[in-house]
């Protein structure tokens, strides 16, 4: 499951992220810091607004122009800086080393063209035809996504598959230029069960043939426990704990995350009422002093609410690092 | 509710049996042979089919009735008060309804869709500007500008297009700018910019393909919206300047006999009704086939 010591191939060091509104700056992303190594696959957990899919837009630089910037920090793709590269370079990226698979399979394709004409439209700005020309390279995209008679379904149009069958078709232009990263942003969330657990399946195969690393945006600890090798868990725009998936699922060591998983209903375990939460996330423009969680945290007391916690290392190295942002774990 | 559910099931069945009529195999022939017999081919060739020139007078024959009204064969739609054929000139005025839409749409439709285009991806202040031009464009009277130039350079074909074009393009920009709002907020846009395509790309494949059903669906709706403006025009005499046989001053020029002469107005009347119910009709055949979920492997 776990990858060996791997080389890091992305490496994204306190980067911020503000958006800027009528009533003033503030950052959704908050000196974010992680590492993807390759063939790994790094879930970003965390509730709506936790800043998970601002981090995504901020690593392609996709944010939207006037609302939000990049204000510091580092993004590093292999040696390349990527907050340094002026648009046509980044174009280059984007598509070529990273790519984006989103949520939605029926706004993902465009309507008006065949799903082929849509790879062949990725490969053509990325790569050069191969034999059999860019049409074989489409077809050998489908297949490798597993959808069945490629040949055929390369001139179909969007609507004439069903959910699964189109995100797969997102699936296969996204790895059609063989890019080393792939973000997904909750990739699964519209569809069903089953086609679901076969396109969690997909990826883990496509994974282990290609070595893609892949960054796994999602609020669900069922897909992150079966996909994910290590576990970055967001609040209130900051990383609050991270480390190797079963570890965090075996000892949460951040409040939020111990919160979190236990609301997540169990088949043998659960009886009576989940508990949840208390309370809501604090407003962008209203956080607290100290640490962000401690108004809804059990444990919080005087030093958490004055006092910002620094992240703590919890033992381990590399992949198996495992760290946490709160008091309670002062050594 | 359930009070409208027996009307609501008729109502399909009347729909079905409407669209089998007038499209017979899927296809709208009963428009488009309406539209060949009435405008394309008189406006192509009615220097060769017309009986007579369409401002050939013969004084002997003055407002003679169609021929099952009293009249005879030679003229078959009578004439008016010159006596002039009432069937060659509306065949004439074909070319003048068909070239007055085409280009007058063409250029309506091109300019509009640009702006439109460019406004909705855009955003910022050319969408601003474009947008308070399209509130002015669409508050300013039709009548009003084509008077106005009508005193400038005196009527004529050109006036008459340009009328036709600035009435046009506002509606287009508006249509196709609110598209492109919300075509440019779907994932496979987003997934494009992504994939590092450029704006340019992204614009012609995209976007403009997925309004192009929308643009030239409002384009046929509007050939009505065209001839009944000409006709106004004409009607106001700051159209095509007299004798040209347009339809709309053929229409003007038969109303005040059209107590005793009313064949005067009918015909060319008739063929403006004919000419912009099946242009509508073929508009609709269109929208439903240029939807991309009817296509086919």
């Amino acid at each position: 499951m776990m990858p060996s010591e791997s080389e890091v191939v992305l490496s994204v060091r306190d980067l911020d992220t503000v958006i800027s509104t009528k009533m003033g700056s503030f950052s959704a992303v908050d000196r974010v810091s992680f590492d993807v190594r390759r063939g790994e696959t790094l879930g970003i957990v965390g509730e709506s607004g936790s800043g998970k899919s601002m981090t995504g837009l901020s690593l392609l630089r996709l944010l939207p122009r006037h609302a939000a910037s990049i204000v510091g920090g580092s993004v590093k793709l292999g040696e390349t800086e990527l907050l340094d590269l002026n648009e046509p370079e980044m174009r280059k990226i984007r598509g070529r080393e990273i790519a984006m698979i989103l949520q939605d399979p029926q706004t993902s394709l465009n309507p008006a063209f065949t799903v082929g004409d849509q790879i062949m439209e990725a490969l053509r700005l990325h790569r050069k035809p191969g034999k059999g020309g860019y049409l074989a390279m489409a077809v050998e995209a489908l297949r490798k996504v597993r959808v069945a008679a490629p040949e055929m379904r390369v001139s179909a149009y969007p609507h004439q598959m069903s959910g699964g069958m189109r995100q797969r078709v997102v699936g296969a232009i996204a790895i059609s230029c063989r890019p080393q990263i792939i973000i997904a942003d909750e990739p699964t969330t519209s569809l069903d069960v089953t086609v679901q657990a076969q396109y969690l399946r997909l990826l883990r195969e496509l994974q282990e043939e290609t070595g893609l690393s892949i960054i796994f945006i999602t609020h669900d600890f069922g897909i992150v426990a079966r996909v994910c090798h290590r576990l970055a868990v967001m609040y209130a725009g900051q990383i609050v704990e991270t480390g190797p998936v079963r570890q965090i699922f075996e000892r949460p060591s951040h409040p939020y995350t111990e919160a979190l998983l236990a609301s997540v209903p169990r088949l043998h375990r659960q009886t009576g009422r989940l508990p949840s939460i208390t309370g809501q996330p604090p407003a962008l423009w209203n956080k607290p002093k100290g640490c962000r969680f401690a108004p809804r945290c059990p444990y919080a007391d005087a030093r958490c609410h004055a006092e910002e916690p620094p992240v703590f290392d919890l033992g381990g190295t590399g992949v198996m690092q495992h760290s946490a942002r709160c008091w309670r774990l002062q050594p | 509710m359930h009070m409208s559910t027996p009307a609501s099931a008729e109502a399909p069945a009347i729909r079905k049996n409407r669209a089998r009529f007038l499209r017979p195999g899927g296809y709208p022939v009963v428009p488009i042979v309406i539209l060949t017999l009435v405008l394309i081919v008189p406006a192509l060739f009615s220097p060769w089919l017309a009986p007579y020139g369409a401002e050939e007078t013969d004084l002997r024959t003055r407002l003679a009735p169609p021929v099952f009204f009293g009249g005879s064969w030679d003229h078959m739609l009578g004439t008016d008060r010159l006596g002039r054929d009432v069937l060659s000139r509306t065949m004439y005025g074909a070319r003048y309804a068909l070239s007055i839409s085409a280009v007058g749409i063409l250029v309506g439709v091109v300019i509009g869709s640009t702006l439109g285009l460019i406004a909705g991806y855009a955003r910022g202040w050319f969408d601003t500007v474009i947008m308070r031009l399209v509130d002015i464009s669409l508050a300013l009277p039709a009548m009003l500008l084509a008077l106005a130039l009508a005193a400038l350079s005196g009527p004529s074909f050109r006036s008459v297009i340009i009328v036709v074009a600035f009435v046009l393009w506002a509606y287009f920009a508006r249509q196709v700018r609110a598209e492109v709002l919300s075509l440019r907020e779907l994932d496979y846009v987003a997934l494009a910019v992504v994939a590092g395509s450029s704006h340019l790309t992204i614009l012609r494949r995209h976007i403009l393909v997925n309004v192009m059903n929308t643009i030239v669906v409002l384009a046929t709706l509007q050939v009505g919206i065209v001839i009944t403006l000409e006709a106004s025009l004409s009607f106001l005499g700051i159209g095509i300047p007299r004798p040209t046989p347009t339809w709309g001053l053929l229409v003007s020029d038969g109303r005040q006999l059209l107590t005793s002469a009313w064949w005067l107005s009918f015909f060319p009347g008739l063929a403006i009704l004919l000419t912009v119910l099946s242009v509508n009709l073929f508009g609709d055949w269109l929208r439903d086939r240029l939807d991309p979920k009817q296509r086919t492997i």
